[in-house]
């Protein structure tokens, strides 16, 4: 099976073949894969930092939003690390308050990746942030998407998933998310 | 699954000396994922660094009034904690839609980052 991150150069199997579960947005012509996690989708959404210890001893912070890198044309480099970097915590701001939210969408009811996960922190006046798993090389979040709150859903991914890339089998992804999201708000907001 | 050579680093800083001397090396955690692609030699390395024994498993409130997570803090232990499901929920809700319990009791949050 060819894949560009496994055997750089090798060519990608996904591309044009079986892409149900793979990214919509953020993806490259090199690789369209997820990042499977759900927790580090939550981390995104709640702003956490990761310390990197250096061979040296001395420590960096990376903010979330940077420690994941988008494929370009070297998928198999997916994070911030430099070789011999260990990752010693992960750090969460102080508490966001709100309703926190995952709903997360797969083809059972458990143990399998997200076809589209949402992680949300809705405030009681609207105001909210979000994430999304499934559906991009790392955890997406765009926070000029989250001004759009007070229209709904659909204005949110409207943003959020701007200039998505979809292929044929996975194109579902796209309203999957913004009808997730719709869920999400549908929510009690206290 | 190819040979490959084991050691159990003491501290961080001498894991990441360890991995930066082996390009070859590959740190091992809760093996939740290495394991596996080990067996299908998706993965091979040469050199497995340990980072169990770094005290790395706690979670702790920091001067800001957030939590510092050690790296090897285990899923299971992660969404079970008190502060986590009363101020970080969403965060103990992600990590009980994944995986199964057994791979949670192993799976660290490092390791999830990656």
């Amino acid at each position: 099976m060819a894949c560009n991150k496994r055997r750089p150069g090798s060519g990608c199997s996904a591309l044009g073949g079986y892409s149900r579960q793979l990214a919509v947005v953020g993806g490259s012509d090199a690789c369209i894969a997820t990042h499977p996690s759900d927790m580090a989708v939550a981390m995104r959404v709640l702003d956490a930092t990761v310390e990197a210890v250096k061979p040296q001893g001395a420590t960096r912070t990376i903010p979330i939003a940077d420690f994941h890198r988008l494929p370009g044309d070297t998928p198999e480099i997916e994070t911030v690390l430099e070789p011999g970097e260990l990752i010693a915590s992960v750090t969460l701001p102080k508490p966001a308050g709100g309703m926190q939210h995952y709903r997360k969408v797969r083809d059972r009811a458990s143990y399998a990746f997200a076809l589209v996960s949402v992680a949300a922190i809705i405030q009681p006046d609207g105001s909210g942030r979000v994430a999304l798993g499934g559906v991009a090389p790392k955890p997406w979040r765009r926070e000029d998407a989250e001004a759009e709150f007070s229209r709904g859903a659909k204005a949110v991914m409207a943003k959020l998933l701007a200039g998505a890339k979809p292929t044929e089998e996975n194109k579902f992804k796209v309203p999957l998310a913004e009808r997730a999201l719709a869920a999400v708000l549908a929510e009690p907001r206290g | 699954m190819k040979p490959f050579t084991y050691e159990r680093a003491a501290s961080p800083a001498g894991a990441a000396s360890a991995a930066a001397r082996r390009p070859d090396a590959r740190f091992i955690a809760g093996g939740t994922n290495l394991l596996d692609l080990m067996k299908l030699q998706i993965e091979t390395p040469a050199h497995l660094i340990d980072v169990n024994d770094l005290g790395l498993d706690k979670i702790e409130p920091t001067p800001e009034g957030g939590l510092r997570i050690g790296a090897l803090v285990r899923n299971t232990d992660l969404a079970a904690d008190a502060r986590v499901r009363r101020d970080y929920a969403v965060l103990s809700r992600a990590l009980l839609s994944g995986a199964s319990g057994q791979l949670r009791n192993r799976a660290t949050t490092a390791g999830n980052l990656l």
